[in-house]
């Protein structure tokens, strides 16, 4: 057996767990260019709900953590067709065309629109995966040259650093919110009445005839189909990489920025003492060896032992 | 049956673990465990047993704690031995023990006990023949003889010598030959407890019985003990607590653990318990 | 937004062969030869450019923008147009302006002498127009007071817009047809049989003025809730 040995309960670091959860705040954004269009996008974390349990093969199981995006705005940018007319052929030939007609164009370069959809806080996923522990000597290069005392007067002392060290991770979208579907309505109703809305009816009309549907067309640039999960599935985790991004977020939040915990290498004992008529007596500095965490299904058990 | 099947957070510390922390202090803390008059702090390679000190330790810290002289009885304070005392080794053991065998007194080790060993080191600079004669002379030289009549009817007298402050002892002699040392090895035996004071929760080690072996007569023992006991409990022990909010883990910035001893129950009878060589700590916590 | 919309061709009601606009053109035919231009508008010149034509296996024709060689010029040098004929046929220039307003002309020399003037086309020029206002147009053929009529049908929106250009003779009798329907984004090509300027005007408005139909826009052309349904049917049970 190590020389020191600590066991925190499940529960204990379920606690743990959700005072780390409860605190993780990430954000992001980017911009990506698709086939017919592009979209800026603005994204925020945070996480809910959740919970961990132990497993006895030396790993933590991380079950149903939803991922909460809030902020979370799309903008596609959309690449409007020209619209024209004319032309025609009037002089083909058996090799071609030898007189066609000049082409006219509703809009004189290609109007490339930007229209925010704001779907902050209706859109949730829910990850779940396994994960050890890993641990991690820190050694500060704050302290080059310094003596262990003087490196733990000043603050920066080397560490023991134990991270969530994560297996596999299954990311799901779970959730949107009804309201999506007459979001995007809005999206598009007000993409169509930007373009067409300057124009007279009857140009509307044409325009509409020539491009089909102003509706479909957006549709089909989008690529929309019947089934909106799926496409704002596509969009957000495919095209956007969006859920992807949320798991590296949220897997170097636990696993790189923050410890679950940290100890001081050597670990003071004993504080420094003033003397009267003497000088200061340093702390008493102990070092940690072999730090060392094991998950059962009961507990997690950190141990150590003491050098010399 | 797991550890924390009871409490939160279950600790455990090995009596080597504790052995390892009083080597620590005895290297980073030498003062702790060697004291000696101005001779010995200024040249400490003197003392009966090599101090140990650990590597890259700073020259400012002292290696032995300074005692004043011993006075030479009937001399009036002006004469002083130096002198050096060491606790040259300190182990502890806990039930059922394994690490040293214990004088009869205090044999066998109860369950939720734990042994202390110490080997106490003293010396004595003793001043050669040659300069004891010579000192002889000096005070021989300062020593009035008394006129018998003084006894009668002076007691009222003004004596201005009376007032005078008592004069700075004088160190004898110190020589390397003869400083003369010897060793003893002194057992306790006693019981942990939980302290909350100042510094926080914190383990301490309570002295239940204490034993020099075999010295005689057995007058000199006691006062021996005496001595060697108040040193340990005044000095040593009080600083050797192990910090039990050091279990706290510091969640970074987001918060910490808030501890508190389990309660004494049916299945936590003892905590901090005592056993197969271990010291427990039954912990309940909460996050904030 | 409307700064991107060619306002030119919404407000284009009146075309004629002799101040060229938007959504209008003039084919003349070329023979081999080097050709130099000038572009008027108004009184002044506000641009020139050459045509060489030479000959090839196959003809072709050349689009000649009006609008660019009346731009700015980084160079200075007249533009440079090429075209073919071939044995027995000929090539074609075809001046157009892309935008802005009508009022365009054209001059062409060979060899130092007239061989063509927009103000007045001749035998075997063509003028083509591309009507998208609905309504009915009269045309008219210079002075020899030959009219016409053409009739622009609203574009059915839903229904797959077909282009198509109508070929109409004038001759020296008349208009051949001398009444056209067509679809709104349709053209008409006036192949002239003499010498004379075309005129194509918008005499009344008829649909142009109905209003679109209004009604929400649905992505799916389906109500919500089935929407709703189907999302809500995907959606797992509630967690706690």
């Amino acid at each position: 057996m190590a020389d020191v040995e600590i066991a925190l309960s499940e529960s204990t670091v379920q606690q743990v767990f959700r005072v780390l959860r409860g605190k993780l705040r990430e954000q992001a954004s980017g911009s990506v260019d698709l086939v017919h269009f592009s979209i800026d996008w603005t994204v925020g974390i945070r996480l809910e709900k959740g919970r961990i349990d132990f497993q006895s093969n030396n790993t933590v199981l991380l079950k149903e953590l939803d991922i909460v995006y809030d902020p979370l705005v799309v903008t596609p940018g959309l690449n409007i067709p020209k619209v024209c007319v004319g032309g025609n052929c009037i002089l083909p030939s058996p090799f071609g065309c030898i007189i066609r007609l000049p082409r006219y164009c509703f809009f004189e370069a290609d109007p490339d629109l930007k229209v925010p959809l704001d779907l902050s806080g209706l859109i949730r996923s829910e990850i779940s995966g396994t994960c050890g522990i890993r641990t991690e000597h820190f050694d500060d290069p704050g302290n080059a040259g310094m003596s262990v005392w003087q490196a733990h007067a000043q603050g920066v002392p080397d560490k023991w650093r134990f991270f969530l060290n994560p297996g596999w991770l299954d990311i799901d979208l779970i959730d949107i919110a009804d309201t999506v579907g007459a979001l995007l309505d809005k999206l598009i109703a007000a993409v169509v009445d930007t373009i067409l809305g300057w124009l007279p009816d009857w140009a509307q009309d044409l325009v509409e005839a020539i491009l089909g549907s102003f509706a479909d067309l957006i549709r089909d640039i989008l690529d929309i189909g019947d089934d909106i999960e799926e496409w704002l599935s596509n969009l957000l985790g495919i095209s956007i990489g969006l859920f992807d991004l949320a798991v590296q977020l949220v897997l170097q939040h636990f696993a790189k920025k923050t410890p679950i915990f940290e100890l001081e290498n050597p670990y003071p004992i004993m504080p420094a003492e003033a003397m009267s008529g003497g000088p200061v007596l340093v702390p008493v500095l102990v070092p940690v060896v072999d730090p060392k965490v094991v998950v059962t299904d009961p507990e997690l058990t950190i141990s150590a032992s003491i050098g010399v | 049956m797991a550890a924390t099947d009871f409490c939160s957070i279950h600790t455990s510390v090995s009596e080597g673990a504790f052995n390892k922390l009083i080597l620590n202090v005895r290297r980073q803390r030498p003062s702790l465990f060697n004291y000696g008059t101005a001779a010995f702090v200024g040249e400490p390679e003197l003392l009966c047993e090599v101090v140990e000190v650990a590597p890259g330790l700073p020259i400012s810290q002292p290696r032995v704690a300074l005692q004043p002289l011993l006075p030479v009885p009937g001399t009036g304070g002006t004469w002083g031995f130096e002198y050096c005392a060491q606790l040259a080794d300190l182990r502890i053991d806990f039930h059922p023990g394994s690490q040293f065998t214990l004088p009869r007194e205090l044999d066998p080790l109860r369950p939720q006990q734990f042994a202390l060993k110490i080997e106490v080191c003293l010396g004595l600079a003793c001043p050669g023949k040659e300069y004891l004669d010579k000192i002889a002379e000096i005070v021989e030289g300062t020593v009035r003889p008394a006129d018998p009549r003084d006894t009668l009817g002076a007691f009222d007298k003004f004596r201005p010598e009376d007032d005078r402050p008592p004069p700075r002892a004088r160190p004898l002699p110190v020589h390397r030959e003869n400083i003369k040392c010897f060793c003893l090895s002194l057992f306790a035996t006693g019981t942990v407890a939980v302290k909350d004071d100042a510094f926080g929760k914190r383990l301490s080690l309570a002295l239940d019985g204490l034993e020099l072996v075999d010295i005689r007569p057995e007058g000199l023992e006691a006062i021996l003990e005496c001595l060697i006991e108040a040193t340990v409990r005044l000095s040593l022990l009080p600083r050797l607590k192990v910090a039990v909010d050091d279990l706290i883990f510091g969640l970074g910035k987001f918060g910490q653990l808030v501890v508190g001893l389990t309660p004494t129950s049916g299945n936590v009878p003892f905590n901090p318990s005592i056993a197969n060589d271990r010291v427990a700590v039954f912990i309940d916590a909460v996050a904030s | 937004m409307s700064t991107l919309v060619n306002t030119a061709m919404l407000r284009a009601t009146v075309f004629e062969s002799d101040a060229l606009g938007v959504l209008a053109s003039i084919i003349h035919p070329l023979t081999v030869g080097e050709y130099e231009g000038e572009v008027h508008y108004g009184k002044a010149v506000v641009g020139t450019f050459g045509i060489t034509v030479t000959e090839d296996a196959e003809p072709s024709s050349v689009q000649i923008d009006l609008n660019v060689i009346a731009g700015p010029n980084a160079n200075g040098l007249p533009r440079k147009y090429r075209a073919t004929t071939a044995k027995e046929q000929v090539g074609y220039a075809v001046f157009y302006a892309s935008k802005g307003s009508r009022g365009f002309q054209v001059v062409l020399r060979g060899n130092g002498e007239l061989a063509f003037d927009s103000r007045r086309l001749q035998s075997g020029d063509m003028y083509a127009v591309t009507l998208i206002r609905p309504g009915r147009y009269k045309m008219h053929a210079g002075r020899n007071g030959l009219v016409g009529r053409i009739d622009v049908g609203r574009a059915k929106a839903g229904e797959k817009f077909e282009s198509e250009a109508r070929t109409v003779a004038v001759e020296e009798k008349g208009f051949s047809p001398d009444a056209v329907a067509m679809e709104s984004g349709s053209s008409v090509v006036f192949a002239l049989a003499s010498a004379t300027n075309i005129t194509v005007a918008l005499e009344g408005e008829g649909e142009a003025t109905a209003v679109r139909p209004a009604g929400p826009i649905r992505i799916l052309g389906r109500d919500h809730r089935d929407i709703e349904r189907r999302v809500e049917a995907k959606r797992r049970p509630a967690k706690e």
